[in-house]
C-alpha cells in the first residue's frame, strides 16, 4: 500500500499571544473578543502590550489614555503606560500619538476603532472580492 | 272504509249515551231536544251524507229559527260530546293498529276525519248558524280532531308515512301525501306539519350530503348539492307546504348547515389531507356562519389533535408538516386568523415542550434538497417577493385596525398568517434559533475547502431578513472568518506549500471545536508546520492552534496496483499511515493504533471500521487489522 498526499485542509483557531491574563482590563471581556464597540475580533480590533506587561483591547486604552484622569498611567497598576516594543503584539502600534488624539495602527487596524458599520456592508464587499 | 261499522248506537252500548241523557233532562218533546236528538244521530263517522231532515225536526227548527243562541249552546255541547266519544273509540282502534304496525291505517282515521267534518258541514246549514257561530264550531272541530292527530303514536306514524314516501319517485305516492297535508292544513296542523317536513328534509339533506360529499374534497361539492335541493327536494316540498315563507332559501341553507356539520367532524383529515382538500376548505368557508360553529370546529379540531397528533409516538416532523397545513387550511376557513389561533395553540404548546423542535425547523429551513420533508419552509425563507413585515405595534400606525373580536388577547395576525414567523414564534426568545443556527452553520463552515461561502452567505442573509439583522452577530464573524482565510490563503500562496490550505477561525464566536487530538503523520504535520509558521510571521502577536480531528486530507491509496481517491478526516489518514509504516502483512492490534497515534479508541475504532468498509484494511482477528492486499 502506498498513500499520496495531494492536499490538506486545516482548521486552525487563532489566539493573541498573551502571556497571562485572558481578559481585557478594561472591558473585561476576552482578548480573542472585541472591546465593546467593535464587531469583528482580530485585526479589527487589536490589542496592545504594556512595558508593565498589562494587556488591553487597543480602543480601549486609547479611550482611557484620551481622558485627563489617566495622567497617560496604566489603569492597573499607575505606571506611565508604553507599549512595550519587544513584543511581536505592539509592532506597528505607536500609542504616543493616543495622547495628541491620534492613533496610527498598523495596516488594516487603522479603521478599527471607528469601525462599527454595518456588517451588512462590509461582508457584501469581501464577497464581490471572492467572485 | 266499511271495515268497521260504527253507528250511535254502538257508541251508546260502549260509553252510554250522556248527550242522550241532557236532551231527556232538557224535556225530550221540546224543539230542542228533537234536533238536538236528530243531529246526534247524524254524526257518525261512517257516513258522509246526512240523511234527509225529517218534517218533525224541520218543525222544530223552524219553530227555533235561525241563529239562536240557545240551541247554538246545546248543539257545540252535543257535538263536542260526540266527537270526544268517537275520539275515544277511534283512539282505541288506532292503538290496537300501531301495536300490530300498521302504519297505513292512518288512512282509516283521515277518511273519518273527512267524513265528520264534512258531515258537521251540512248540520251547521241544517241548523242555520251564522259566520261567527260557525266559526266558532270550526275551532272546536279542529281543535278535537288536532287532538287525535297529535296524539303521540298517530304523530309518529305520520312522521313515519312522510319519511317513507316523500322521496319516493312514484307519482301516486305524491298524490296521497297531498291529500294527507292538504287534511292537515285544513285541520289547522299547517305548521306542525311543515315542521315535521322540514325535519323530514333535513334529516334527508344529511343523508344526501354525508352520502355524497364525506370524503370527498378534491372537488367542489356545494354547487352541485345546491342544484340537487333546487331540483329535487324543493318542488316536492313547495307542493306539500301550504306556507307562503317556505322559500328555496331554506333548503339551500339547511343544507350548508349540515356540510357544515359534516366538514366540522372530518376537519382534521382535511386538515392532514391539504393541499388537496383545499376545495372542501373553500366550500366550508361558505357554509360556516355562526359562532357557535366556529367554536364547535375549534374544539373538534383540538380535540382530534390531541388524540391523534399530540403523543409522544409522533415524530416531531409530522406534528410540524400538520401544523403548517393547519395553517394554510385555518386561513381558508378564517382569513382573519382567530380560528387558526386558537385551534393551534395546542399544537404550538407541545412543539414547545418538544427538544429536537428548533434543530428541526432550523434544518427544514436551511435544506433545499427533496429529502427535506419540511422543503416548504426552505421555500417559504427563499421566497423575498412577500417577506413578513412583523410590524410591532404601534401609536402612529395609520392602517391599524382593531383585533377580530373573537380573538384571544395575545393574538398577533401577522404571526399567526405566516408559516416561517408562526413557527419561529413557538419559543418565547430568537436565542434558541441563532443558537441551532450557529451549530449548523459552523458545520457547514467547517466542511468547505474551497473558501466558497457564497451559499451559506446568501442563506444567512435570508435568515437575517426573517430574524432581524441583530441576531447573527456570531455568524457574521464568522463567516467573515471564512473571508479572512481565504485572503490570508491567498497571501501565504508564495510562501508554503502548494498543497496546503486552512481555515482559521475565531474561536469565541464559533460553538466548541471537537479536541480530539492524536499525532499527525509527518508528511502531513510538515505542510501544516509550514502555514502555521507562514501566518504567524505574517500576524504578528497571534498564535494558531489546530484541531487535528476537523483537517481533512485528499489522498490517493494504491492498493495493489490500483489508485483509490479519499477525502478524509485527518486522524482516518493517520490510521492509515500508520499502517502504511508497518512491515507488509503486519497484524496490528486496536490498542496499539490508540497507543502508537496517541489516539482515543474511538476514534481509532471509527477509523479502522471506515478502512475495513473502503476494504483498504481487513479485519483479521479480533480487533487485529492489516492492509487488504
Amino acid at each position: 500500500m502506498k498513500i499520496k498526499l495531494n492536499s490538506t485542509y486545516a482548521i486552525y483557531s487563532w489566539h493573541w499571544d498573551v502571556p497571562e491574563d485572558e481578559l481585557c482590563g478594561i472591558c473585561r471581556v476576552a482578548f480573542d473578543g472585541t472591546c465593546p464597540t467593535c464587531k469583528y475580533p482580530g485585526d479589527q480590533c487589536p490589542i496592545v502590550i504594556g512595558e508593565c506587561h498589562h494587556a488591553f483591547h487597543l480602543h480601549c486604552i486609547w479611550k482611557w489614555l484620551e481622558t485627563d484622569t489617566s495622567r497617560g498611567l496604566c489603569p492597573m497598576c499607575r505606571q506611565p503606560f508604553h507599549t512595550d516594543k519587544s513584543m511581536a503584539v505592539n509592532q506597528g502600534i505607536d500609542l504616543t500619538a493616543a495622547e495628541s488624539g491620534m492613533v496610527q495602527n498598523r495596516g488594516s487596524a487603522a479603521n478599527g476603532g471607528e469601525n462599527t458599520s454595518d456588517s451588512t456592508v462590509d461582508l457584501a464587499s469581501e464577497e464581490e472580492d471572492t467572485e | 272504509m266499511s271495515t268497521l261499522p260504527i253507528t250511535s248506537e254502538t257508541i251508546g252500548t260502549i260509553f252510554g249515551s250522556p248527550y242522550r241523557k241532557d236532551a231527556e233532562h232538557d224535556d225530550p218533546s221540546s224543539d230542542y231536544g228533537v234536533a238536538i236528538d236528530w243531529l246526534c244521530e247524524q254524526i257518525v263517522p261512517d257516513s258522509f251524507q246526512i240523511s234527509e231532515v225529517p218534517l218533525r225536526v224541520k218543525n222544530s227548527l223552524r219553530n227555533i229559527g235561525r241563529c239562536n243562541e240557545w240551541l247554538f249552546g246545546k248543539f257545540s255541547d252535543m257535538v263536542r260530546q260526540k266527537l270526544n266519544c268517537i275520539g275515544k273509540e277511534i283512539d282505541s282502534l288506532l292503538k290496537d293498529l300501531s301495536e300490530s304496525g300498521q302504519t297505513g291505517q292512518l288512512g282509516l282515521l283521515f277518511s273519518r276525519i273527512i267524513n265528520l267534518s264534512g258531515i258537521l258541514q251540512q248540520c251547521y246549514l241544517i241548523v242555520g248558524l251564522d259566520t261567527a257561530q260557525e266559526h266558532l264550531m270550526e275551532r272546536l272541530e279542529n281543535s278535537i280532531f288536532q287532538s287525535w292527530v297529535t296524539e303521540k303514536s298517530v304523530w309518529e306514524a305520520i312522521q313515519v308515512v312522510y319519511e317513507d314516501k316523500l322521496f319516493d319517485e312514484d307519482g301516486s305516492t305524491l298524490e296521497a301525501l297531498l291529500e294527507m297535508s292538504d287534511l292537515l292544513d285544513k285541520i289547522d296542523l299547517g305548521n306542525e306539519m311543515t315542521q315535521l317536513l322540514l325535519e323530514t328534509a333535513r334529516t334527508r339533506i344529511k343523508h344526501y350530503v354525508g352520502e355524497s360529499c364525506a370524503g370527498q374534497w378534491n372537488r367542489p361539492r356545494l354547487a352541485k348539492l345546491l342544484v340537487w335541493v333546487k331540483d329535487e327536494l324543493f318542488p316536492r316540498l313547495t307542493k306539500l307546504i301550504p306556507s307562503d315563507e317556505f322559500t328555496v332559501d331554506c333548503l339551500t341553507s339547511m343544507t350548508k348547515i349540515e356540510l357544515a356539520v359534516l366538514r366540522t367532524h372530518e376537519i382534521f383529515d382535511i386538515v392532514i389531507d391539504y393541499p388537496d382538500s383545499k376545495c372542501a376548505l373553500e366550500e366550508f368557508r361558505e357554509c360556516l356562519i355562526t359562532a357557535e360553529q366556529r367554536s364547535k370546529l375549534v374544539e373538534l379540531f383540538i380535540a382530534e389533535s390531541k388524540l391523534r397528533l399530540l403523543h409522544a409516538g409522533t415524530d416531531t416532523v409530522d406534528i410540524i408538516v400538520c401544523y403548517i397545513s393547519a395553517i394554510r387550511s385555518f386561513l381558508i376557513v378564517d382569513h382573519r386568523g382567530v380560528l387558526l389561533d386558537k385551534a393551534c395553540r395546542p399544537i404550538r404548546n407541545h412543539l414547545r415542550s418538544r427538544k429536537d423542535t428548533v434543530q428541526q425547523i432550523v434544518n427544514a429551513l436551511l435544506n433545499s434538497t427533496p429529502a427535506n420533508r419540511l422543503i416548504e419552509l426552505a421555500i417559504e425563507l427563499r421566497n423575498t417577493d412577500h417577506h413578513a413585515k412583523v410590524h410591532e405595534e404601534s401609536e402612529r400606525d395609520l392602517n391599524w385596525v382593531p383585533d377580530p373580536v373573537e380573538a384571544l388577547p395575545d393574538f398577533r395576525k401577522g404571526v399567526v398568517e405566516d408559516i416561517v414567523e408562526s413557527l419561529i414564534s413557538i419559543f418565547e426568545s430568537k436565542g434558541l434559533f441563532v443558537e441551532e443556527f450557529v451549530k449548523v452553520f459552523s458545520e457547514r463552515l467547517l466542511q468547505v475547502t474551497d473558501y466558497d461561502v457564497r451559499e451559506i452567505y446568501s442563506d444567512l442573509h435570508l435568515l437575517k431578513a426573517r430574524f432581524g439583522n441583530q441576531e447573527f452577530n456570531s455568524l457574521d464573524v464568522m463567516l467573515k472568518d471564512m473571508l479572512l482565510s481565504k485572503e490570508f490563503d491567498r497571501r501565504l500562496r508564495t510562501k508554503v506549500p502548494e498543497n496546503v490550505h486552512s481555515s482559521v477561525v475565531s474561536h469565541l464566536y464559533w460553538p466548541k471545536l471537537p479536541s480530539y487530538s492524536f499525532k499527525m503523520p509527518q508528511e502531513i504535520q510538515a505542510g501544516l508546520d509550514g502555514y502555521q509558521s507562514a501566518y504567524e510571521e505574517l500576524k504578528k502577536g497571534r498564535k494558531l492552534l489546530l484541531s487535528p480531528s476537523l483537517c481533512r486530507v485528499d489522498i490517493n491509496v494504491n492498493l495493489g496496483g490500483k489508485d483509490h481517491r479519499y477525502k478524509v478526516a485527518a486522524d482516518k489518514a493517520a490510521i492509515l499511515y500508520f499502517f502504511q509504516d508497518q512491515p507488509h502483512d503486519a497484524e496490528v492490534k486496536l490498542a496499539v493504533v490508540c497507543m502508537k497515534l496517541q489516539m482515543s479508541l474511538l476514534l481509532a475504532r471509527e477509523g479502522l471500521k471506515f478502512w475495513v468498509k473502503a476494504k483498504v484494511l481487513e479485519e483479521c482477528g479480533l480487533n487485529t487489522y492489516r492492509v487488504n492486499e
